[in-house]
């Protein structure tokens, strides 16, 4: 039989071989010292570099590494639903708060855009329709005055609301409010070396 | 190692969690700064790219499957980020500044001292390897990756690597040979 070659060698080594083919080998070894030496130089270095010991470090690499993470990451894992709930609840309140406020604006400058809003309570019965809870309840809001400085001409667009778009307006603004928080919340930035 | 513990550490690691990567740094920054410090031969490299590693482990939490165990893909990571140096030319040190210090204080006995002697004659031999082979002995005998996985770390076809490997052993073996043992290899006598 031919030597074994490098490949086989290497292979026989590292236990790649086929069961044919490594039995092929040890037969060939068992009578060969030119391959046998061949073999135990490598295995020599095999050795050598399996008991090569690791090297202490000599610094925490810990606050280096933290010091160079994106900030963006600060919000605790633990933060982030309530920070989720959070915003979309503000949303909700900001529009509560601004829809009177844009009402009451309109109310004041006749040459505005005509807008009919629905009332908080025609909003509330749509709700309430739509999750087909059985009992009536009055729904009344606080009413909010403001001093509005006189405007100039605007051109006249009549459009009304009603309560079930108003409804659906304002939920879908809060999920999208809230969709785009929490994807922000979980972003990390790309940083590529 | 805990290896439920970390898993826990990496999933949150994976959700932003920076404590968790934190503790995580400090579970295998050993293990990520002797692959780099096997490739570039110097301590403050070493860390330089051990530390660079991490920030770009956890910028690409995305890609990584946290089920899967994480010190692999650091070591695949700084791998790379090393072989990247090199390839830009970025300096590094053949250990002629002095070999980093012994884990015992004083000098041991003789045998110690030998194999002191000798495992900087295998450091010194491994980066006196062009970086494709040195690359090749990290990911295979280090690493404990299979060719495949070799190929696939460093994209590059499997008889290449096969090749890259095999060459870098017969040159890291007539390199020991040369510089080497007064006394027998471990394994030297006739074994068949």
């Amino acid at each position: 039989m031919n030597h074994l070659n490098e490949n086989q060698l290497n292979e026989y080594l590292d236990q790649m071989l086929d069961d044919a083919s490594r039995q092929q080998a040890e037969t060939h070894l068992a009578s060969c010292k030119q391959c046998r030496a061949e073999l135990a130089d490598l295995e020599m270095l095999f050795s050598s570099l399996a008991e090569l010991p690791e090297i202490p470090l000599k610094h925490d690499l810990k606050a280096g590494v933290l010091a160079r993470l994106p900030r963006e990451m600060q919000i605790p894992v633990l933060w982030r639903q309530p920070a989720f709930v959070m915003q979309s609840l503000l949303t909700i309140i900001l529009l509560a708060i601004g829809i009177p406020i844009f009402e009451t604006f309109r109310q004041r400058i006749p040459t505005m855009p005509t807008i009919t809003l629905p009332s908080y309570s025609g909003i509330a019965a749509e709700f309430v329709n739509l999750l087909a809870w059985q009992f009536e309840f009055t729904f009344t809001m606080p009413e909010f005055t403001f001093t509005i400085p006189t405007m100039p001409t605007l051109p006249h667009l009549p459009i009304s609301l009603e309560p079930s778009i108003m409804l659906v307006l304002l939920l879908v603004a809060t999920t999208l409010w809230g969709i785009g928080n929490f994807s922000l919340l979980r972003s990390k930035p790309e940083v590529r070396g | 190692m805990n290896i439920a513990n970390d898993r826990s550490l990496t999933k949150l690691a994976a959700q932003g969690d920076q404590n968790a990567f934190g503790e995580l740094v400090q579970l295998h920054q050993s293990a990520v700064f002797n692959v780099a410090y096997r490739i570039l031969g110097n301590q403050q490299d070493a860390e330089d790219a051990a530390q660079e590693a991490f920030v770009r482990a956890y910028n690409a939490f995305k890609s990584f499957d946290t089920h899967r165990p994480i010190r692999p893909w650091l070591k695949k990571i700084v791998t790379n980020l090393c072989l990247n140096r090199i390839k830009a030319h970025r300096p590094t040190l053949s250990l002629e500044n002095g070999l980093p210090p012994p884990k015992e204080p004083k000098p041991g006995p003789e045998a110690q001292t030998a194999k002191r002697e000798r495992d900087a004659q295998v450091r010194a031999a491994i980066l006196s390897l062009p970086p494709r082979y040195r690359a090749a002995i990290e990911l295979r005998h280090f690493q404990d990756l299979s060719y495949e996985e070799i190929a696939e770390t460093l994209e590059k076809p499997l008889s290449t690597v096969k090749s890259d490997l095999f060459r870098a052993r017969k040159m890291l073996a007539e390199r020991l040979k040369e510089t080497a043992p007064t006394q027998p290899p471990p394994n030297s006598k006739d074994r068949i």
